[in-house]
């Protein structure tokens, strides 16, 4: 019993100190007037609070015409993915760009303008690929029925080695990158895509918008450096394989290996082996037709012959004789 | 003076082959005598054989016959292939001329060629395997004798162009 007590006793203490290390707020206390009518029995306000949730009536709005349903709607609107309109398109991309960065809808400021395109123009003195961006807004969309090459038959077409990057603000992820075919040739589609992953990734790193286009034009730089130097070298990208598209390593496509080998040496292997046939036949037929002529050296006749004196085998070809022990007869040379 | 008795090349008095059969080893002895001018082949079957020996038969045959498609030619530039059907014995005989390229080895191989058809009854098949591998070899022989093959670029003989090491000195 003496322990059951003092069990109790230091549980009250340690619930004590424990409530001492939080600083709980002090419990209420009645006042007068609530003991008084509680012990008349009456209702008292404090039995609002433990009251259900459900049971309170919702606040009412306090802007007059304000709707909860007509809030989320326009949320969602402002979020949905949407074309960009005709008008804008034509802003964009009628005429060849003047400057590498093009915001024909104001999306940055002067001051944030000026600042990029210094660094994009900085870029342009540094590097033979022109890098151009193009400003969207984040639920703007390119509509489908565009075609880049059409876009840089058209504008870019006596430019050089270019690369456009169509960037969503506050939306990297949909960021997307074209380059001219002179680029092309010496990146690959694997290449090209990590290019643009890393300048992503390096946009993603930051928090304003802003500042991830920062990142992602400072990236896409150094990627474009890279494939100028591919393209200076004169690189040759391999074809696409599996591999690229996200299969594993392992599948690895002979059919398209070996008609891309039969494609560069087909023609050299067909050659060879025909060349080798005709000389087989050829070798064969002379070989068919050729004469061959044995001197003749007199020899003296031996033994009275006048025309031969060597028998030189005899064989006793019948099978069960042959198989006999029977010894053959050797030849009569005389 | 009796003339000597005349053969064809290929002579079937057993009557091992028949008429289709002599016709396509008539064109095989044919075509041997056309690849090597100056050699000719026969081939022969006799049944019974005139000596109790098979060897002195073939001897004394090879001496005394002539044959025909050999034209001028002596029959010591000639070659006989003699099958005994009586006997079951099969030799070959030949002529002076070809004792420059030809060894018993060489009569030993090939008639081993054909013993494995003659002994199944094969006749026809065993003639022509006989005669393949007899072509086989003075095809050989004629290209050790005159360095004729096709791929030997080298010269005949090289001259001799360095010294004798002993001349030199030199010490091996």
């Amino acid at each position: 019993m003496s322990f059951t007590r003092i069990a109790l006793v230091t549980l009250i203490a340690m619930t004590n100190s424990l409530g001492q290390v939080d600083e709980l707020p002090p419990l209420p206390e009645w006042s007068e007037e609530d003991m008084r009518r509680w012990e008349q029995g009456d209702e008292l306000i404090s039995d609002m609070l433990f009251q259900s949730q459900q049971e309170i009536e919702p606040v009412a709005p306090m802007i007059e015409g304000f709707s909860w349903q007509d809030y989320e709607r326009e949320v969602a609107e402002e979020k949905k993915i949407r074309d960009i309109p005709a008008d804008l398109l034509d802003a964009y991309f009628s005429r060849k760009p003047s400057s590498f960065l093009i915001d024909p809808q104001n999306i940055l400021t002067r001051q944030e303008y000026r600042d990029r395109l210094s660094f994009l123009k900085y870029h342009d003195s540094d590097s033979r690929v022109g890098l151009y961006v193009y400003l969207f807004e984040g639920q703007q969309e390119l509509p489908s029925e565009m075609e880049m090459e059409q876009l840089f038959k058209e504008h870019f077409s006596d430019a050089g080695p270019t690369a456009l990057v169509m960037y969503y603000m506050d939306e990297p992820g949909r960021a997307e990158l074209y380059l001219s075919n002179e680029l092309i040739r010496s990146v690959g589609q694997a290449e090209r895509r990590r290019a643009l992953q890393s300048a992503i990734n390096q946009a993603r790193s930051k928090s304003q918008p802003v500042d991830q286009l920062d990142g992602f034009c400072v990236q896409m730089s150094i990627r474009l450096y890279w494939m100028e130097k591919a393209w200076q070298a004169g690189i040759i990208a391999a074809p696409e394989i599996e591999a690229e598209r996200g299969s594993s390593p392992s599948s690895f496509d002979w059919r398209q290996a070996f008609a891309s080998w039969w494609s560069q040496w087909g023609h050299y292997t067909l050659m060879a082996a025909l060349f080798s046939v005709v000389l087989l036949v050829g070798r064969w037929i002379h070989h068919r037709r050729r004469q061959y002529r044995f001197d003749d050296h007199p020899i003296r006749p031996r033994l009275g012959f006048p025309q031969a004196a060597s028998a030189s085998l005899v064989r006793r070809f019948s099978l069960h004789r042959s198989l006999s022990s029977e010894p053959s007869e050797r030849s009569h040379r005389r | 003076m009796a003339h000597p008795p005349s053969y064809s090349i290929l002579t079937d008095q057993a009557g091992l082959l028949r008429f289709k059969e002599r016709k396509q080893v008539k064109r095989l002895l044919e075509a041997f005598m056309q690849r090597f001018p100056g050699r000719f082949l026969a081939v022969m079957s006799i049944a019974p054989s005139p000596h109790e020996q098979a060897a002195l038969a073939g001897l004394s045959l090879f001496n005394r016959c002539h044959f025909t498609e050999a034209g001028e030619l002596a029959s010591a530039a000639g070659m006989i292939l003699l099958i005994d059907i009586e006997k079951k014995h099969a030799l070959m005989v030949y002529g002076y001329l070809w004792e420059e390229h030809w060894t018993e080895e060489d009569s030993q191989f090939c008639l081993a060629k054909g013993q494995t058809h003659w002994s199944e009854g094969l006749y026809l098949a065993g003639v022509i395997a006989t005669i393949a591998a007899i072509e086989k070899i003075l095809v050989r022989r004629h290209r050790r004798l005159h360095q004729t093959s096709w791929f030997d670029w080298r010269p005949k003989k090289l001259p001799r162009c360095v010294a004798a090491s002993s001349k030199r000195g030199g010490s091996s």
